[in-house]
């Protein structure tokens, strides 16, 4: 805050990154597995945006996807099982510089972890919320998630899942203050990373699903549309995701929607009108309560130590 | 035009006349000769100098603003924002209304409270805020006459009133005082602010300090003394357990070092040096250094006043004072916190630290020393100080300069604008120029100080307070009147707002801008009457009007007859009306003494271009019967002259009225016209020569179609609905081969063309990217970067910048293992293509694996 000019200082300030600062453990995740490509794109979104590793915190829950603070070079917080959520939201509310990514699975935030998503999303408080959505509980040998496609046998339902899957989506906007909601897909790095990067610019809560690949559990499940982009949908609008040249020749159906249109993007949620991808929704206006949380997180040491002793000293008999 | 010859009355045959007896004769209207002569030299015949004049178009002016908003200007204890009474006084009144209590009786009455609260602000200039209010609402309350009934209803609006009036703070009127507070007001709360934080953050690193020596202490023997041990565990547990025992226990080290003593050393001396600063930062953040000359300034809250001779001088050596004391403070602070972090090197440190003066700190570090500033009158800037004056911008040091401008009584250069544009012209100092009338304007301005990194001037106008009545109009008045005679023009000059001078500069504040003067609209015979009344009641405390029952001007005038609304610009000439100085420089003229010869001075001013006009320029005053002319002295319309120059100096750096932009516009709408006139022409000579083209090929045709009918040759070639068969044969078979059967066969048409190929030399583009699809690549936006490849072979399969792969050289690996990462991509960007001759890998097995992935 307070200092010598640019031109007098002296100390080494100015610091430049490269991917290598952010890469941490080599990841151990199944051949052709989308967590890499989601991994990449983190690495690249904080090498781009010179996010300091120290200002940086990733936490995640229980999951394959939940590895992902073990390959990141940044503080790190492996939590318990759908738990990512209220430990990041407890990260924010006293730490606002620090930028915090989530990485949490189908099994992990839409199954035991429902209850924190539904309330960290009302929060608001701001962080990139990945859902690695492979529809699948890969870590534990293929059982049902709430987002497994409806038939699908697996180790829970021998006989094929008897439900239609949840759809995260529609959750998301059917919460009060959900303030971003996008959607991407591994396959493609360029979308996903321009997904993130507009999610992590966004100044509250970003939940981005991403539909991805579990090449052994669930191999072929995204052939159809993998291999017939056409089967996607690009959502383009100004205030929405840019989609460069390369990607308009990739997805070649596009559609244009206002992600200020909340019906609109419930509409587009269902997936009635083809699986869009991009930014669905946002308002960048929503109520934040870490705005709230961080009040007196400035206050001098020998404030805070006297004030809590003050606040001691009440229980004293 | 009316030319005039002066001829000088001869005054010593009237007093020759009157010696002898003889009958004064009736006083005669001015010649042209005496009208001239005022104008050339100032002398009027009978040498009186008019103690009255009001300028008519101050009337309109003053109808355009209301004095009672602004001024007294209230200042809240504690800091907060610079509010005029009668805006608080009208907030209350909105959020009475708001709450459905509408205060409807005392409503209307508002301008009257204030103006009562600015009576009692006389002599001094400012009052307590509390009981000043308190008492003109009583006095305010008497002053109305009600029935019984509305008595008790007008209590309880005036109840409600004085409950929500402030309590505290102070109300300053206008005069020298003004400024000075709200300098106090504005800076000093910005300072006072800055020094809070600056406070904060120094405390914690104090403490942190403590903290350190106290963990170093306790690495020491001492630290685990039975003494130490007994005043940390409490009485409560050592009357459990023996300390010395206990000491005995712990006083067994393994490894714990100290502190090197020269880091102590440093931690400590930061530590001392840090402790003085805190204590030093509690007195006030504004130091008033008043230099001679500026009266009437006393000593305000929140600020250390000092009376000072030679004030710039003074400001400098205490701004070095203060700004060597800040970079000891600022080397204490970055050593504590190197040493704190661990970065602490002395090479670097010691050696940096140790030539650090107050020029290297940032803008917020040298807003921790107390603003230093020099309060002087404008004249002893344009005069005995103006070379210390610019030595000190060029010196670069943050220090503020105040100067109030009163005037120059008696002199001619009273009023002088140029100042402000001089320290303008030095680029690097801030510069604002306002009015103590306008309290809202000049807080703004102030705001620009407080935000200032360098030097700053800020030129205040002010008007000076009569000593012997010797001024008709309120102080109010006559500052309204400067602002708008351009005068004392409103600017800003911020040199780090912006890279361009648009950016840094503007005319904010001024009455018409755009225009040479404001053109004001001056009311007819009832409404001027009306303005004289309102007037001379703009005086704070004044009660009677001076004009009531007097006469306005010679008493030799006769009436003029009662004139309708009129506009009229309000020139510089028309303020100095109001200004002793320049009193004596105009002459109101009776309506019989009225001629061609005399003109507006707007359009006399319009009229000077190189040499001044023949005419004598006029203005209109005020007189008891109506509108009558004052001529202009020539001093007086020069003067005039010079500040409309300046002020158009002023515009064109504003962006107003700016010649070379208007003259860039003109060239370059001259040279598109020019442009499309030339393209017009080429288009009409292109179109006139293929007119004349298909003229003379019809003709060519019409003529050859008559020979052939009239040589019988081939009339059965047109027939009706033959199409375009005109002479079709003639003209398209001069085409290249689009006509087989016509053509000569010299193979010049594209089918020729295609025809004449050689066999075999055919290696179109298609063919060439066939022969490309054999080579190995790797679709890199496509890489999910999952490291399938690179474990398949880390040399051949390598990782960009972004972590997306591409291929390495291709002798660095095999094709098999091509194929087999190009079977592994989960992406499916690999693409093996053709083996490489001599590889031995690439079975018919391999490259059959390999063909799906080409």
């Amino acid at each position: 805050m307070y200092g010598l000019k640019r031109d007098w200082e002296f100390e080494q300030r100015i610091r430049s990154f490269v991917i290598e600062d952010y890469e941490g453990a080599t990841p151990r995740w199944c051949s052709g597995c989308g967590d890499n490509t989601v991994l990449t794109a983190v690495h690249r979104l904080c090498r781009d945006e010179q996010l300091p590793p120290e200002k940086t915190v990733v936490v995640s829950g229980i999951g394959c996807s939940s590895r992902f603070p073990h390959y990141m070079k940044t503080y790190g917080f492996h939590s318990l099982h759908g738990r990512a959520l209220p430990v990041a939201s407890g990260v924010r509310a006293r730490r606002p510089d620090l930028n915090i990514f989530v990485a949490t699975g189908d099994g992990d935030c839409c199954a035991i972890g429902t209850a924190h998503w539904i309330h960290a999303v009302r929060y608001n408080m701001k962080m990139v919320v990945m859902l690695l959505d492979n529809g699948i509980y890969g870590l534990t040998k293929k059982q049902s998630s709430p987002t497994t496609p409806k038939g699908l046998t697996s180790n829970t339902h021998p006989e094929g899942t008897v439900l239609s899957p949840l759809n995260p989506l529609s959750v998301v906007l059917g919460i009060t203050n959900v303030s971003f909601v996008a959607q991407t897909v591994d396959w493609n790095p360029a979308h996903v990373y321009a997904t993130l990067q507009a999610a992590h610019r966004h100044p509250g809560f970003a939940f981005v699903r991403i539909l991805q690949r579990c090449p052994h559990f669930m191999p072929g499940l995204w052939d159809p549309i993998q291999n017939d982009p056409t089967k996607l949908v690009a959502l383009t609008h100004a205030d929405g995701l840019p989609l460069d040249p390369a990607l308009s020749r990739v997805f070649k159906n596009q559609a244009a929607h206002d992600p200020s249109d909340l019906m609109a993007a419930h509409r587009w949620a269902t997936g009635q009108d083809g699986i869009p991808i991009g930014l669905l929704y946002k308002d960048t206006n929503a109520e934040r309560y870490d705005l709230a949380t961080v009040k007196g997180a400035d206050m001098p040491p020998a404030t805070r130590k006297q004030a809590v002793e003050a606040e001691l000293d009440r229980f004293l008999i | 035009m009316v030319t005039a010859t002066f001829q000088p009355r001869d005054t010593n045959a009237e007093a020759a006349r009157r010696a002898a007896g003889a009958q004064p004769l009736p006083p005669q209207p001015p010649s042209l000769a005496d009208i001239r002569r005022f104008h050339l030299t100032g002398q009027r015949p009978d040498g009186a100098v008019e103690t009255d004049l009001l300028p008519t178009a101050l009337t309109g002016l003053l109808q355009t603003v209301d004095p009672w908003l602004e001024l007294p200007i209230y200042l809240p204890e504690h800091g907060g924002a610079p509010l005029g009474l009668g805006r608080l006084i009208d907030g209350l009144l909105e959020a009475s209304k708001a709450a459905g209590q509408p205060l409807d009786l005392v409503a209307p009455m508002r301008s009257r409270l204030v103006r009562l609260v600015a009576a009692r602000l006389d002599g001094r200039g400012w009052a307590a805020a509390g009981e000043t209010l308190a008492a003109a609402v009583k006095e305010f309350r008497g002053q109305f006459d009600v029935s019984a009934a509305a008595a008790e209803h007008l209590d309880k609006q005036i109840a409600v009133l004085r409950a929500g009036l402030p309590k505290t703070g102070r109300l300053v009127g206008l005069g020298p005082h003004l400024p000075v507070e709200l300098y106090v007001a504005v800076v000093g709360r910005q300072r006072a602010r800055s020094a809070r934080a600056f406070g904060e953050e120094v405390r914690g690193l104090v403490s942190k300090i403590d903290d350190q020596l106290r963990l170093d202490d306790l690495h020491g023997p001492e630290g685990s003394s039975a003494e130490a041990l007994k005043a940390s565990l409490g009485a409560g547990v050592t009357a459990r357990l023996d300390p010395a025992a206990l000491a005995g226990r712990l006083n067994v080290r393994r490894g714990t070092q100290r502190m090197a003593a020269d880091r102590r050393q440093r931690l400590e001396g930061a530590r001392k040096r840090l402790a003085i600063w805190l204590e030093r930062t509690t007195g006030p953040q504004v130091e008033l250094l008043v230099g001679p000359g500026v009266d009437g300034v006393a000593e305000l809250p929140g600020a250390r006043l000092e009376a000072v001779q030679d004030v710039l001088r003074t400001a400098a050596a205490r701004f070095d004072a203060y700004a060597a004391d800040l970079a000891e403070v600022h080397k204490a602070l970055r050593t504590a916190q190197a040493e704190l972090a661990g970065t602490w090197e002395a090479g670097s440190h010691d050696e940096a630290l140790g030539r650090l003066s107050w020029q290297g700190l940032d803008d917020a570090t040298l807003r921790q020393m107390p603003a230093i500033v020099a309060v002087m009158p404008a004249g002893r800037l344009r005069g005995a100080d103006m070379g210390a004056f610019f030595a000190l911008l060029r010196s670069g040091r943050p220090l503020h300069v105040l100067a109030l401008d009163q005037g120059d009584d008696g002199e001619a250069a009273v009023l002088d604008p140029g100042l402000g544009y001089l320290a303008v012209a030095q680029r690097e100092a801030v510069v604002v120029q306002s009015l103590a009338a306008r309290p809202a304007h000049l807080a703004g301005a102030l705001d620009k100080l407080a935000e200032a990194v360098g030097p700053a001037l800020a030129l205040v106008a002010v008007p000076r307070p009569s000593k012997d009545d010797e001024r008709r109009g309120g102080l109010w008045a006559e500052a309204e009147a400067l602002l708008a005679g351009r005068a004392t023009p409103c600017l800003q000059f911020v040199p780090h707002a912006g890279a361009t001078w648009a950016d840094r500069f503007d005319l904010d504040g001024n009455p018409s801008p755009e225009d040479a003067w404001p053109v004001v609209e001056v009311p007819g015979q009832d409404g001027l009457e009306q303005g004289r009344q309102e007037f001379t009641s703009w005086q704070p405390g004044r009660v009677e009007s001076p004009f009531e029952g007097g006469a306005c001007g010679p008493s030799n005038t006769t009436g003029s007859p009662v004139l309708a609304t009129l506009e009229e610009p309000f020139t510089f000439a028309h303020a100095a009306a109001l200004q002793p100085a320049w009193r004596a420089h105009l002459w109101t003229l009776p309506q019989d003494a009225w001629n061609d010869e005399q003109v507006p001075l707007a359009e006399w001013l319009d009229a000077f271009t190189r040499v001044p006009p023949l005419t004598v320029p006029y203005l209109w005053v005020q007189g008891p019967g109506g509108r009558q002319r004052a001529v202009v002295t020539r001093e007086l319309a020069f003067a005039s002259r010079d500040r409309l120059r300046l002020w158009r100096t002023l515009q064109e750096l504003a962006g107003i009225r700016n010649e070379h932009a208007r003259r860039a516009a003109q060239a370059a709408r001259r040279q598109a016209l020019q442009e499309a006139d030339a393209a017009l022409k080429a288009m009409q000579d292109e179109h006139a020569r293929e007119v004349e083209e298909v003229r003379a090929t019809a003709a060519g045709e019409a003529m050859e179609r008559l020979a052939r009918i009239l040589l019988d040759l081939d009339t059965l070639a047109v027939t009706p609905g033959a199409g375009s068969g005109f002479g079709s044969g003639a003209v398209s078979g001069s085409g290249p081969g689009s006509t087989p059967g016509s053509g000569s066969g010299s193979g010049a048409g594209p089918g020729a063309d295609s025809g004449g190929q050689p066999a075999g030399a055919s290696v179109g583009p298609s063919a060439a990217d066939d022969a490309g699809g054999d080579e190995a690549y790797i679709d890199t936006p496509l890489c999910t970067s999952c490291n399938d490849c690179t474990r398949v072979n880390p040399l051949l399969f390598l990782y960009d910048a972004n972590k997306q792969a591409y291929l390495g050289d291709l002798k660095t690996g095999t094709y098999l293992q091509l194929v087999t990462a190009a079977e592994k991509c989960p992406a499916r960007c690999i693409h093996p293509g053709a083996p490489r001759p001599g590889d031995e890998t690439a079975t018919s097995d391999v490259v059959a694996r390999a063909a799906k992935f080409l």
